[in-house]
């Protein structure tokens, strides 16, 4: 067939590059556009500016690093997205689009591979070493977005086993008995190879499985398992997708035991992870986790290589989990249409409308208190083991007390028809968080000297009155309520 | 310019009076009137009002986005109103009574409670509440729905899980049965089994049913009773029997268009077509005599199956 009929010169580079364009503008959001390109300039922008004013040779390393972010960010959050277009192009044998879409991949990684590698070369950086380092972080940013799940959850653990092991290392193997190999940028070469062959493996897997996949959504690529977001923290509201999480991890509770006759406990069943009540073994294993903490928290603050930095945290995490884990599967059930909160307000037995306010509230209550009460007994032991001044322990409950009062305003916000994500909340709860980890960080590094102490005390019985402001305002409004189930 | 053009669909075009159930000593299973409810500035409902017989099935029809879902979930008491009152068995929809909530049974259009409870261990916690609750048909019902009683409800298909919430709706043997959508994410058999449960239901054991759909021939198989929502209003609820002999579609050709001011008795719908007529649907009260309209010389009138009645209500 004669090319020229064609009306459109579709071997040309320009032909290329538009169609280019167009897959990658519609194989993300534009919200992920922009976060994608933010994030590049960003770290590049940081990299040049490493390059251009440090002094010193790690500048070279410093640049490289900051440039692979900025790579890793466009085909982590951006690129990678093309995988989806390739899944849909596959299953509607098209391999046209499949062969553009390869085209595609190859035009973005000749841009974001050699573009950023002569920048860097013209820094001086070895263009070989260059080369790799981005060749290395495209490869790393597909498998990012191509890892399963459970990876994110196993990423978000790490700290805590690499502390571990840590701890351990440094207490049974004598000092300078093993020695390390310092990393080089040269080391990025060696792994250049096994990435790339990695990624373009899992491209090609997740493409090829079959439609009706009916793998755990833990076990799926995390940009297929969530193709809006491609990971995010949804698994808190107790979706479908929590409800398949390993039971050490995310205990689905249990309704042994709960009914009419114990309705506070029924409420609780009904409301799911992380208010449900657990059976033995899972309270056994949640305990088990928690001792594992506990010992990585007194290993790092106890003994002659104690860094008290560790214990701000590990309060730091428990805050954070404390007031998001609840009130963010709160906030689920209150805006979710057809889900436990119908259940709930429709299910005979639980009484008449001011008990079953009193019923839900304990069932709320229950399961954060326990665990506020559990945290600061761990804060007020460590720090009494790491010698903390009375006067700063005495701070770290304020500060404990806070996130506590914090916590309560975020349960019952949802409860009372109030969003707990909006700006109102993050205006309150953003400073108190922020207040609660200085305090924290604070009395535990600091002397207790000088004025500073009365000042963050003033600080938070301000605090606690805007607190108990907000709290007796979200109070009145589910009094107000006709009944304290209605969505929304 | 025509002034029947410029003459808007009526704002509350007459429905079939409800029958007062009250004067004979009974509270009608479902009784909801002028319901308002707005989200984010948005009207969704706008003056709705419906009542459901004892006994009655009735089909609730509206195109996508109506308002069906937002009336249902109004009146079980799952959404405040902005205006309005909905009772059920004559309490109000927001305070019902552990009796009341017994008596009730209700699928969402989307099921997605307790994801993590087996399905087996579900039906057995919530059966602990209901003192009717029908163990036997449960498990006659998962074994002839082939559904596995020891999988967790995350796993299941979206059919898979609104046939579980039908069983859980029906296992307590309830006096009134509200499903939104129930048919939607099911195939054609489970859906023929459904409605025929529903009637079944209905015609042995006086249960009375609300059930919201979008497909004509779900209520022409199940319903006694139909009523029509339309931009967040019931425009018609009537009996579906003789509806049929009940209606007409009139065309008012456009000399006499122009000289039809105001709204005609048991009118529904109204429309200006392209040439100047006017298109109208009147329907007339079970002992009511036809509008003179019908009988007016040049005006054609005729008769129209369920659906385009549907598509003439709701366009």
């Amino acid at each position: 067939m004669n090319a020229r009929a064609h009306p459109y010169e579709t071997d040309s580079i320009g032909w290329r590059m538009r169609h280019a364009g167009a897959l990658l503008g519609n194989s993300a959001s534009r919200s992920m556009r922009v976060l994608a390109i933010a994030l590049a300039l960003i770290f590049g922008g940081l990299g040049w500016l490493a390059l251009a004013t440090i002094d010193k040779p790690e500048r070279l390393s410093v640049a490289l690093f900051l440039s692979g972010l900025a790579v890793a960010a466009l085909w982590g959050l951006w690129f990678s997205r093309l995988l989806l277009l390739h899944i849909e192009a596959h299953q509607s044998r098209m391999p046209g689009v499949g062969m553009a879409i390869a085209g595609t991949v190859s035009l973005a990684f000749i841009a974001t591979v050699l573009l950023p590698s002569l920048l860097l070369a013209s820094g001086g950086v070895n263009p070989g070493v260059a080369v790799c380092a981005m060749t290395l972080a495209a490869g790393v940013g597909v498998l990012t977005a191509t890892l399963p799940r459970i990876a994110y959850m196993a990423l978000c653990l790490a700290p805590l086993g690499v502390g571990l092991l840590h701890g351990l290392f440094v207490r049974v193997v004598p000092a300078g008995a093993v020695t390390l190999p310092a990393l080089q940028m040269q080391h990025v070469v060696w792994l250049v190879g096994p990435v790339l062959a990695l990624a373009g493996w899992r491209w090609f897997a997740i493409v090829r499985r079959p439609p009706a996949d009916t793998t755990s959504v833990w076990w799926q690529p995390a940009l297929v398992a969530n193709p809006r977001t491609g990971g995010g923290f949804d698994w808190l509201s107790g979706d479908a997708s929590s409800a398949q999480l390993p039971d050490w991890m995310w205990p689905a509770g249990q309704t042994a035991g709960a009914g009419p006759d114990r309705p506070v406990r029924a409420m609780r069943a009904l409301m799911g992870t992380p208010f449900a009540p657990l059976s033995g073994a899972q309270i056994v294993v949640q305990l088990g986790i928690g001792a594992l903490v506990v010992a990585y928290l007194l290993m790092n603050t106890t003994g002659e290589n104690a860094n008290p930095g560790t214990l701000v945290g590990g309060a730091i995490g428990g805050i954070a989990v404390m007031v998001v884990m609840y009130a963010q599967r709160l906030e689920a059930m209150y805006s979710k249409p057809g889900g436990e909160l119908d259940e709930l307000a429709l299910l005979p037995g639980l009484g008449e409308v001011p008990e079953r306010r009193a019923t839900l509230l304990s069932a709320v209550t229950r399961a954060p208190a326990i665990a506020m009460v559990l945290m600061l007994v761990v804060l007020v032991g460590l720090g009494l083991m790491t010698g903390v001044a009375p006067r700063m322990m005495g701070l770290m409950v304020m500060a404990g007390v806070g996130v506590a009062l914090t916590t309560a305003l975020a349960c019952l916000r949802p409860v009372a028809g109030l969003r707990m994500n909006g700006w109102r909340m993050l205006v309150l709860a953003g400073p108190m968080l922020l207040l609660a980890m200085g305090t924290i960080l604070y009395a535990a590094m600091a002397k207790g000297i000088g004025a500073t102490p009365l000042v963050l005390a003033l600080a938070w019985v301000l605090a606690y009155g805007l607190l108990g402001t907000a709290i007796s305002s979200a109070w009145r409004r589910l009094h107000a309520r006709p009944h304290p189930l209605l969505v929304g | 310019m025509n002034t029947v053009a410029q003459t808007a669909v009526p704002a509350h075009p007459v429905a079939a009076p409800p029958l007062d159930l009250s004067r004979l000593g009974m509270d009608p299973p479902i009784a909801v009137t002028g319901i308002d409810k707005r989200y984010d500035g948005q009207t969704v409902l706008a003056g709705a009002s419906l009542q459901l017989e004892p006994g009655a099935v009735l089909g609730l029809i509206g195109r996508n986005g109506a308002g069906k879902s937002t009336l249902i979930r109004v009146l079980l008491g799952l959404v405040e109103p902005d205006a309005g009152e909905a009772r059920i068995w004559g309490r109000p929809a927001l305070a019902l009574d552990d009796g009341a909530k017994a008596r009730l049974g209700y699928v969402p259009q989307q099921p997605e409670a307790l994801p993590w409870l087996k399905v087996g261990d579900m039906l057995d916690f919530v059966g602990r509440f209901y003192p009717s609750w029908d163990a036997g048909f449960v498990a006659a019902t998962l074994a002839r729905w082939n559904l596995p009683s020891n999988k967790v409800l995350a796993k299941l298909s979206p059919g898979e899980r609104q046939r579980v919430a039908i069983i859980r709706a029906l296992a307590p043997r309830p006096e009134l049965l509200v499903l939104d959508e129930p048919a939607a994410a099911l195939d054609p058999v489970a859906r023929r089994e459904l409605l025929r449960e529903i009637a079944q239901r209905a015609g042995e054991s006086g249960t009375s049913v609300l059930f919201s759909t979008h497909i004509v021939s779900d209520l022409e198989r199940a319903a006694s009773h139909v009523a029509f929502m339309h931009e967040g209003r019931v425009v018609l609820q009537t009996e579906l029997d003789t509806l049929k002999e009940r209606h007409r579609r009139l065309r008012v050709p456009a000399s006499a268009a122009s000289q039809l001011v105001g709204r005609v008795p048991g009118e529904v719908a109204r429309r200006t077509l392209p040439d100047g007529a006017l298109s109208l649907v009147v329907v007339r009260d079970e002992d009511a005599a036809w509008p003179a309209l019908v009988t007016a010389p040049g005006v054609h009138a005729d008769v129209l199956s369920l659906e385009d009645l549907f598509v003439e209500v709701a366009e």
